[in-house]
Parts: structure tokens; C-alpha cells; sequence
């Protein structure tokens, strides 16, 4: 068998120079170049660990240091260093205790007796795996409920049936200003206003009577404060621990609807100002059209008298143009919309 | 011969005149009467409608005292659809002003300003046709 490249820094923590020897000898007859470290005592090891000098990969411990011993050397070394897998080396031959030790955190139990270069190794390389593997899934489970907590976005998780909040984020505090205490003490009923509390059961009826898992509508939000908000509320209805839970995602729509609005009704404006515009405006083009056909006609009906009354007609008409043109540039700088904030 | 009147009601003196120019170049019958809102328009028609005689009006919409609209729903209670052409002349038209006009059974139709000698001929045409219907 090669032996193994991969770089393992080991602290044994043994006083008795004669069973540290026997490991260091096992440990480098699988492994390339192993950096070992010893600690005759448990304040030893607690000033290596704590030193942090050397990142340490795993912890073979001795049950019987000068300083501490058995059930409160595990316990005090969990503590201290609850990221490192630690494998017990003990003389000790006792199933139930070894059991006992497991239960504490321990990552292994080996007998000194039983002791050879290959065990060590299977047990060492196996155990540095498996807390590797460990701490990602730690760490990725971190970054999903960072993802959670720390969104911009106001989120919750509620209880299907009861609408119970089970869980809400630091955006939802901020955003709905309830404490986090208050929030977790409400159904999601508390946060819509009394006359839209229909639209809500509608919501959760269609749900379940369409067995639908993902649903979308606009609501009014109450602030602590009374304030109505309207959200984008999207929601998502999962299985966690055998219950149906809904994440909940609302987008805060208030600005936009506001400015919606407000474009609605300078629509409005401005479609009445285009309406009685173009009946102001049409007047006097009538009469200059009418005019202009009367002059026109090769007929010599009309007098050069007459055609001279029809001309002045004509200009008053284009002048009146004039002037109801200008006021519309002054009524349409008027329109400029007021809710820009 | 029935007695054909020309009604124009319009409260844009200029306007009345124009028409009143078309008519003439269009030989339309006998000389229009014109009133510059609904109310003078109807206490005339008032007093003097025959349902003997047959009646062309031309009709504003926009005009203040009393506008097109009031003027057809007073006009519309003794004014017969038979032996009167309605036509509503406004400076613009709203399709909203046409579905209104379609409840009135006396509108004939919705002309734009200003109406030239071309339609008014062809209206001739139009009362021509009915008034030999009248008297046979």
C-alpha cells in the first residue's frame, strides 16, 4: 500500500512516552510525512489548541493524562475544540464506556491493545473525511438560513392550517416593525386589514382545494402602526418535519402602485385636455375651412366686397388658432406629474 | 308643395354664416332659420311646427343656455321623425357623442364642420326622396 501525500497535522495528547512512540511509529507507516504533535497533559493540549498556531486535523487522546482523566477530560476537550474529530486511545476495555464516550461527541474508541498501523489510519483518515463532509453541510446549511435572515426581502414561514408564524427574518422586522417576539406570536391574519381578510381564506381555499403548492396575489399589509402597504405576496407550501408549512416572500409594492396612480390620473387629465382641445381647436379650423371653400368656388357668386369680409374672417379665425395654441403649451406644463419624490 | 324649413342652431355666429353660404350655393329651399342655442330653436318649433311641413335641422351640440342634447330630448316629444331630417353638427366628434345620438330617433346622422356644398346636395337628394313620399 503507497503511503498516504496528503498533508495530516495530528495532536496526540499521551504522556506515556513509551505508547506516543508506538503511534508516531503507526502513523508513519501509512502516511508520508505526518506532522505530530504531542501534549503530555491536558493544559498542554489546551495551550496548542488555543495557541491555533497549527490547524489541527484530528486529536488521539489518552484517557489517563496527569491532569485530567476519563468522563471530564472528554467533556472539557469537546468544548474546547468541538470542530476537531477526536479518537480516543485508552487501555481501557469497557464496551459501556466506550458507548458512553460516543454519545459525548467522540468521533472514535480505540483499544491500545488492539492497536496497529492500519486500524490507526482507517480510523484516522476516515474520521477527518467525515468531519470535513460535516462541517460543509454545517456550512451550507449556514448559508441557506443567511440566505434567509439576512434577505432584503421580507420573508416568513407560517404554519399552513393556523397561519401561525413559525420563523421571520430581519427584513420582515424592519419592514412590518414588529419585534420578532410579537411577530412569532401572530397568525398571518394580524398583518392583513379586517376587509381583506376574505381574499386571504380565498386564498388558502384554492390552495388546498386545487392542491396547488405556489400561489401569488396583491395584498394590503398592515404596518404596527396601521399603516396599509401593498405587498406582493408569493408563497410557497412545503413539507418540513411532517407538517405543511408556507415560506412567504412579500415584495413591498406600495411606491410603484402609488405611482401607478399617479399616472392614471394625469392619463385622465391629459386625455380630458386632448378631448376639449380638439373641440376648442376644431372650431376655428372649421370656420377657416368653410372660409377657404367659400373663397375658393370659381363661381362668381361671391363679390370681391364679399370675398374681402370672408379674408378678414379668415385671419380672425387663424389669429383665434393662435391663441387657443399658445394655451394649450401653457395648460400642458401644468401637467407635469406632482408625486415625483 | 309641402313647405320645407331649414333650421340651423349654432351659437357660432360665423359658423351660421358659412352655412348659410353653402345653402345658398347648394340652392337648398327656402331661406334657413338660424338661433344661436337650443332654447330660442325650440319655443320657435314650438309654436310653429306642422307636421304638414317638412323640417332640416342642423344642430350643434356645444352651445351654452341650452345645449344639442337638452334641445333633442325636449324636440324629440313633439317633433316627428317622419317629416324631419336631424342632422348634429359638431367641430368634433366623440364616439362616445355618436352612441349617445343612436337613443334619439330623430338624429338623421353626425356631420363634421363644416359641411360643404357636396353634402348638402346629396341631402337634397335625401329630403327630395322623402318629401314625394309624403305627398303620395
Amino acid at each position: 500500500m503507497k503511503k498516504d501525500k496528503e498533508l495530516f497535522n495530528i495532536l496526540v495528547v499521551e504522556d506515556n512516552q513509551g505508547d506516543f512512540l508506538l503511534v508516531n511509529e503507526f502513523l508513519y507507516e501509512f502516511i508520508q510525512s505526518p506532522k505530530i504533535i504531542q501534549a503530555k497533559s491536558f493544559s498542554e493540549a489546551k495551550n496548542i489548541i488555543e495557541d491555533n498556531q497549527i490547524p489541527i486535523d484530528l486529536i488521539l487522546l489518552d484517557l489517563t493524562l496527569p491532569d485530567k482523566q476519563g468522563v471530564p477530560l472528554i467533556q472539557e476537550m469537546m468544548l474546547l475544540a468541538p470542530q476537531i474529530p477526536v479518537v480516543i486511545l485508552t487501555g481501557f476495555s469497557d464496551l459501556s464506556f466506550a458507548v458512553k464516550t460516543l454519545s459525548l461527541g467522540i468521533a472514535d474508541y480505540l483499544l491500545k491493545d488492539d492497536l496497529n498501523a492500519i486500524l490507526l489510519y482507517k480510523s484516522i483518515k476516515y474520521n477527518i473525511e467525515r468531519n470535513r463532509n460535516m462541517m460543509s453541510i454545517k456550512n451550507s446549511e449556514e448559508k441557506y438560513s443567511d440566505l434567509f435572515h439576512l434577505s432584503p426581502q421580507p420573508m416568513w414561514m407560517c404554519d399552513f392550517e393556523t397561519l401561525q408564524m413559525t420563523e421571520v427574518n430581519k427584513a420582515a422586522i424592519q419592514y412590518y416593525q414588529f419585534t420578532e417576539a410579537e411577530f412569532l406570536s401572530m397568525t398571518m391574519k394580524e398583518i392583513v386589514p379586517a376587509e381583506d381578510l376574505n381574499d386571504l381564506v380565498d386564498e388558502m381555499t384554492a390552495l388546498k382545494n386545487q392542491n396547488l403548492s405556489f400561489s401569488q396575489r396583491v395584498y394590503r399589509h398592515l404596518k404596527k402602526d396601521g399603516t396599509i402597504l401593498f405587498v406582493d405576496v408569493r408563497l410557497n407550501v412545503l413539507k418540513l418535519k411532517n407538517k405543511n408549512v408556507m415560506i412567504v416572500l412579500a415584495n413591498d409594492i406600495t411606491e410603484r402602485i402609488h405611482y401607478v396612480e399617479a399616472i392614471e390620473a394625469q392619463n385622465e387629465k391629459l386625455h380630458k385636455i386632448a378631448w376639449t382641445q380638439s373641440h376648442v381647436v376644431r372650431a376655428p379650423l372649421a370656420r377657416i375651412m368653410g372660409l377657404i371653400n367659400l373663397m375658393s368656388d370659381d363661381d362668381d357668386a361671391t363679390s370681391p366686397d364679399e370675398k374681402k369680409e370672408l379674408l378678414k374672417h379668415i385671419i380672425n379665425s387663424a389669429h383665434e388658432l393662435d391663441y387657443i395654441v399658445k394655451d394649450i403649451i401653457d395648460q400642458s406644463q401644468n401637467i407635469i406629474p406632482t408625486t415625483k419624490q | 308643395m309641402i313647405k320645407i324649413n331649414t333650421i340651423i342652431i349654432d351659437d357660432d355666429e360665423l359658423l351660421i354664416m358659412i352655412m348659410k353660404k353653402m345653402l345658398v350655393k347648394s340652392n337648398f329651399y327656402d331661406s334657413p332659420i338660424a338661433f344661436e342655442n337650443g332654447e330660442p330653436a325650440l319655443d320657435n318649433l314650438k309654436l310653429n311646427y306642422n307636421a304638414d311641413e317638412f323640417y332640416v335641422i342642423f344642430l350643434d351640440i356645444n352651445m351654452p343656455v341650452m345645449d344639442g342634447w337638452e334641445f333633442l330630448n325636449h324636440a324629440s316629444k313633439f317633433v316627428l321623425p317622419t317629416n324631419t331630417l336631424l342632422y348634429i353638427v359638431t367641430s368634433s366628434t366623440d364616439q362616445a357623442d355618436i352612441e349617445k345620438s343612436k337613443h334619439y330617433e330623430l338624429v338623421t346622422e353626425f356631420l363634421s364642420k363644416p359641411v360643404y356644398v357636396d353634402k348638402l346636395l346629396k341631402i337634397k337628394d335625401i329630403v327630395a326622396e322623402r318629401v314625394s313620399q309624403v305627398e303620395s
